[in-house]
C-alpha cells in the first residue's frame, strides 16, 4: 500500500466520521457519539501511518533525497489536518465534548480534500535553504499552533450558532451542544494551547533564518503575517482580562484570528511574494 | 499618600489600562498589513511606475519603509510603555500576595473564595492539626501553622506560587527581544562580500556613504561549487571552501572550511553565510577539432572570441549548457567555413550522434570548461542576537507557565466545638478553577477520612 492510498483512506474515514458526528447532533443520540469518535481515531491512525510511510518512501527514492514530509504545500496541508485532529482528540480525551467534533472534523476533512485534489504529491528533493533540522522544529510548532487556532475557530462558530439558536428558541436546551460557558472556556483553552506554539514557531523560524541567511527578522510578508496573527491572539488573551470581552466578542476575535492565520499560511504564499515561496508549490 | 493632580492620574490610568493594550495590539496588527501589501524599500521611480500619482502620498506616509517609519515606531513605543506601566503597576501587589500570603482566612477572604467545605471531627483541635499536617504535606504542600485571633489553629499551604509571574516573564521577554534588536541596530552591521575563487579579501565593501570595513584578517575562497540532484536542474548544495589568514599564515582549524547554506562560518565575532554565487569571468572552453583532412587540433577560447582554423575557417562559442540531453555539458558553436558559410554546431563532452553536426566540415568535441566562480557571502556582526534568543525562550516558557500553571492555595481553620473540633477548608486557584475543584474535593475526602480514622482510633482508645 502506498502513502497516497493511505491518505485517501484517511480522508474517506474522516468523511464517515463527519457524517456520524452530524448524525449525533441531528438524532441527539449520545451512543452514536462513541462510534463517531472511534471512527475519528481510525482516520487519525491511518493518517499518521500515511505520513510515516511517505517519510519512508522518500528515503527509498534514488539520489538520497529523503526528508521529513513537511517541505511543501501538499505536505504541510496534510500535516495541518493531522494537527487539527490531534488537538481535537486531546481535548476530547480530557473534556469528552463529542459535539465539538462535528465542527472541528470538517476543517481537517476540508484540508485533506484540498490536498488530494489540488496538491502536488510528488516527493521532491530539498533545495539547500531547506536542508536543516530547523525545518522540522519550525513547521511542527507552527502547525500545532495553527491547528489549535482552527479548533478555537470551530468552537467559536459553535458558540455563535448556539447563541443565535438559544436566542430564538430558548426552550431548546438539550441539543447536545456544550453550554455557552463551556464553549467560551474551550475557545480560550484552544488559544492558550496555540499561542505558546505560535510563539515557538516564530522563534524557531527566526533562529533558522538567522542561521541560513544571517538575519532573524527581515519584515518578509510571511514573518510579518505571523506577527499579525500573534498580535491578534495576544489581544484576545488580554481582552479576556477586561470586562465584557468574553462570549460573543471573544468568539468573533477568535474567528478573526483564524482568518489571519489562514492568510498567513496560504494567502501569503499564493498572493504575496517572499522568502517562503517554496511553500507555494 | 497625597492625591496626584488629575491630569497626571488620567495619563497614568490611560497608560496602565488593558483597553490600551488590546487597542495597540489590534492597531499594530492592522497597520502591519500595509507593509506586506505595499512592496518595501523600492526606489522613487519604481513607486511612480507602480502607483502613479499616489506614489507621493505613499512616500509621504513612509509606507515605502513603514516598519522603520516614525509613526510605526511610535505605535510600538506606546505598546512598550503600556507593557512596562501595566507590569510595574500590578507587580507589587502580586509580589506582596506571594511573599506575604494571608496565613489566616478571615471573613472577607473567605467570602471571596469559591471552594469551601467544613468537616467535623471528634478529636481535639491540636490532634486534628497534628494529623492533618503530614497529610497536607504529602498530598498538597507543606502547611504553615499559625494561631488566629480567636485562638483557632490556622494551616496555610500553597503550591506553584511562581505561576503568578508567568505573564510578567513574557513581558520581560518582550523587552529583552526589543533591547536585543536595538543593540543589533546600534552596534551590529551586515554586509555582503564576493570573493573570486583563489582570491583573498581583507575588507568588506563600503555601504552607502561610509568607509569600507577592515576585517582585521584575510578570508580566501579556495573553491566554490554547485551540485545538482541526479537527473534534475534542482540544486543540491552551494559550497564554498574558505580559509582564514592571519598575518600571512593560514589559521589552524580555519583552512578550507566548507560553508554551505545553513552552515555558516564564524570567526572573531563575524559570521559568513553562503548567500549567492556567479561566474567571475567568461568560462574558457577547451575544444578538440578534427579538420576535414583528418588532422586534429586543440584550442581554447571564451564566448564571443573568434578562433581561427588552419584552413581559413573559424569557430566561435555562442552558448553553453551544463546538461545537454543526457550527453553532459555541451557548447553551441558558430562555425564559419573557409568559403564563408555560417553554420551552428554542437560540441559536447560525449560523442554526438552523427546527424547532429552533418553540415559542419569539422568534427567538434568539448574537452572541458574552465569556470571561475565567485562566492557571495552575507557577513554579519549581531551582538544583540543572544539577548533575542533569551527573550524568545522566556517568552515561550512564560506563556506556557502563564497558561498551564496555577497558583493554588488552601486554608484550614480548626476550631473547638462541643463534640471535638470543626475544620473549615477553603481554597483558591488563580486559574483553571474546574480542575482545582476536583483537587479540592479529593483533598476534602482525604482529610475527612484521616479525621474519621482518628475518630475510630480515639473511640477504640476509650472503649
Amino acid at each position: 500500500m502506498s502513502s497516497a492510498q493511505l491518505f485517501n483512506l484517511a480522508t474517506a474515514v474522516y468523511f464517515v466520521a463527519m457524517v456520524l458526528l452530524a448524525l449525533v447532533l441531528l438524532l441527539r443520540n449520545r451512543r452514536l457519539g462513541s462510534l463517531a469518535i472511534v471512527t475519528v481515531w481510525c482516520g487519525f491512525v491511518a493518517h499518521s501511518a500515511a505520513i510515516g510511510l511517505r517519510w519512508l518512501e522518500s528515503y527509498r527514492l534514488p539520489g538520497a533525497i529523503g526528508h521529513v514530509p513537511l517541505s511543501n504545500l501538499y505536505e504541510s496541508v496534510i500535516f495541518f489536518a493531522w494537527s487539527i485532529v490531534l488537538i481535537y482528540l486531546i481535548i476530547d480525551l480530557r473534556l469528552r465534548q463529542r459535539a465539538v467534533g462535528a465542527f472541528v472534523v470538517p476543517f481537517a476533512l476540508l484540508a485533506m480534500c484540498w490536498a488530494q485534489l489540488r496538491g502536488n504529491d510528488a516527493i521532491e528533493p530539498l533545495v539547500p535553504a531547506l536542508q536543516s533540522n530547523w525545518l522540522t522544529y519550525h513547521v511542527v510548532t507552527c502547525f500545532l499552533g495553527y491547528a489549535a487556532f482552527a479548533v478555537g475557530c470551530a468552537v467559536s462558530i459553535m458558540y455563535l450558532v448556539k447563541g443565535a439558536r438559544s436566542a430564538s428558541k430558548p426552550a431548546d436546551t438539550d441539543d447536545l451542544l456544550p453550554s455557552l460557558e463551556v464553549l467560551d472556556a474551550l475557545n480560550y483553552k484552544a488559544i492558550m494551547i496555540g499561542f505558546p506554539f505560535l510563539t515557538l514557531g516564530i522563534g524557531t523560524g527566526a533562529a533558522w533564518a538567522n542561521y541560513a541567511w544571517g538575519t532573524y527578522w527581515s519584515w518578509d510578508p510571511k514573518e510579518t503575517w505571523s506577527l499579525i496573527v500573534w498580535f491578534i491572539y495576544a489581544a484576545f488573551l488580554h481582552a479576556r482580562l477586561t470586562r465584557g470581552w468574553s462570549g460573543r466578542r471573544a468568539a468573533w476575535l477568535s474567528i478573526l484570528g483564524f482568518v489571519a492565520t489562514l492568510f498567513c499560511y496560504l494567502g501569503v504564499n499564493l498572493l504575496l511574494s517572499g522568502l517562503h515561496s517554496y511553500g507555494g508549490g | 499618600m497625597p492625591a496626584k493632580p488629575r491630569p497626571l492620574r488620567i495619563l497614568r490610568d490611560f497608560l496602565c489600562s488593558l483597553k490600551l493594550t488590546v487597542a495597540t495590539l489590534l492597531l499594530l496588527a492592522a497597520t502591519s498589513i500595509l507593509g506586506t501589501v505595499i512592496p518595501q524599500n523600492l526606489s522613487s521611480l519604481q513607486y511612480r511606475q507602480h502607483y502613479g500619482d499616489k506614489a507621493q502620498l505613499l512616500q509621504g506616509l513612509h509606507l515605502d519603509d513603514m516598519y522603520h517609519s516614525v509613526w510605526f515606531l511610535a505605535l510600538s513605543g506606546l505598546f512598550v510603555i503600556n507593557l512596562v506601566a501595566c507590569s510595574l503597576r500590578r507587580l507589587p501587589a502580586v509580589w506582596r500576595s506571594v511573599s506575604r500570603p494571608p496565613l489566616v482566612a478571615d471573613g472577607a477572604l473567605l467570602r471571596s473564595l469559591s471552594h469551601k467545605a467544613t468537616l467535623q471531627a471528634a478529636c481535639s483541635v491540636d490532634e486534628a492539626a497534628i494529623r492533618l499536617q503530614p497529610l497536607l504535606r504529602r498530598r498538597f504542600a507543606g502547611p504553615r501553622r499559625t494561631i488566629g485571633p480567636e485562638q483557632e489553629v490556622c494551616l496555610f499551604a500553597e503550591r506553584r506560587r511562581y505561576a503568578r509571574f508567568g505573564a510578567y516573564v513574557t513581558h520581560l521577554a518582550i523587552l529583552f527581544i526589543i533591547l536585543g534588536a536595538l543593540i543589533g541596530s546600534w552596534f551590529g552591521f551586515d554586509s555582503f562580500v564576493s570573493i573570486v575563487e583563489g582570491d583573498t579579501v581583507t575588507q568588506l565593501p563600503a555601504s552607502e556613504g561610509q568607509a569600507p570595513v577592515e576585517l582585521g584578517f584575510g578570508l580566501r575562497c579556495d573553491d566554490f561549487s554547485v551540485s545538482y540532484y541526479e537527473g534534475s536542474a534542482r540544486p543540491r548544495e552551494y559550497r564554498s571552501l574558505l580559509t582564514v589568514i592571519e598575518e600571512g599564515q593560514e589559521v589552524a582549524g580555519y583552512t578550507r572550511v566548507p560553508v554551505v547554506v545553513n552552515r555558516p562560518l564564524q570567526y572573531r565575532g563575524l559570521t559568513f553565510y553562503q548567500s549567492s554565487y556567479g561566474l567571475a569571468q567568461m568560462p574558457l572552453f577547451h575544444l578538440q577539432v578534427r579538420m576535414p583532412d583528418g588532422a586534429e587540433v586543440q584550442m581554447a577560447g571564451r564566448p564571443g572570441q573568434l578562433l581561427p582554423l588552419a584552413d581559413g575557417g573559424s569557430l566561435q562559442v555562442v552558448d553553453y549548457t551544463p546538461a545537454f540531453r543526457d550527453l553532459g555539458g555541451a557548447a553551441l558553436i558558430e562555425v564559419l567555413t573557409a568559403d564563408g558559410q555560417r553554420l551552428p554546431a554542437i560540441a559536447a563532452m560525449q560523442e554526438l550522434p552523427v546527424d547532429e553536426n552533418h553540415a559542419s566540415p569539422y568534427r567538434l568535441q568539448l574537452l572541458r570548461v574552465d569556470e571561475r566562480y565567485y562566492t557571495g557571502l552575507q557577513v554579519t556582526r549581531a551582538p544583540g542576537v543572544p539577548l533575542v534568543w533569551l527573550g524568545c525562550l522566556l517568552l515561550v516558557l512564560g506563556s506556557l507557565g502563564a497558561f498551564s500553571l496555577a497558583h493554588q492555595r488552601l486554608w484550614l481553620t480548626i476550631r473547638p466545638t462541643a463534640g471535638g473540633c470543626e475544620v473549615q477548608m477553603a481554597g483558591s486557584s488563580h486559574r483553571n478553577r474546574p480542575a482545582f475543584a476536583g483537587t479540592f474535593d479529593r483533598l476534602g475526602q482525604e482529610l475527612a477520612a484521616e479525621l474519621e480514622a482518628n475518630n475510630h482510633s480515639a473511640k477504640e482508645d476509650r472503649s
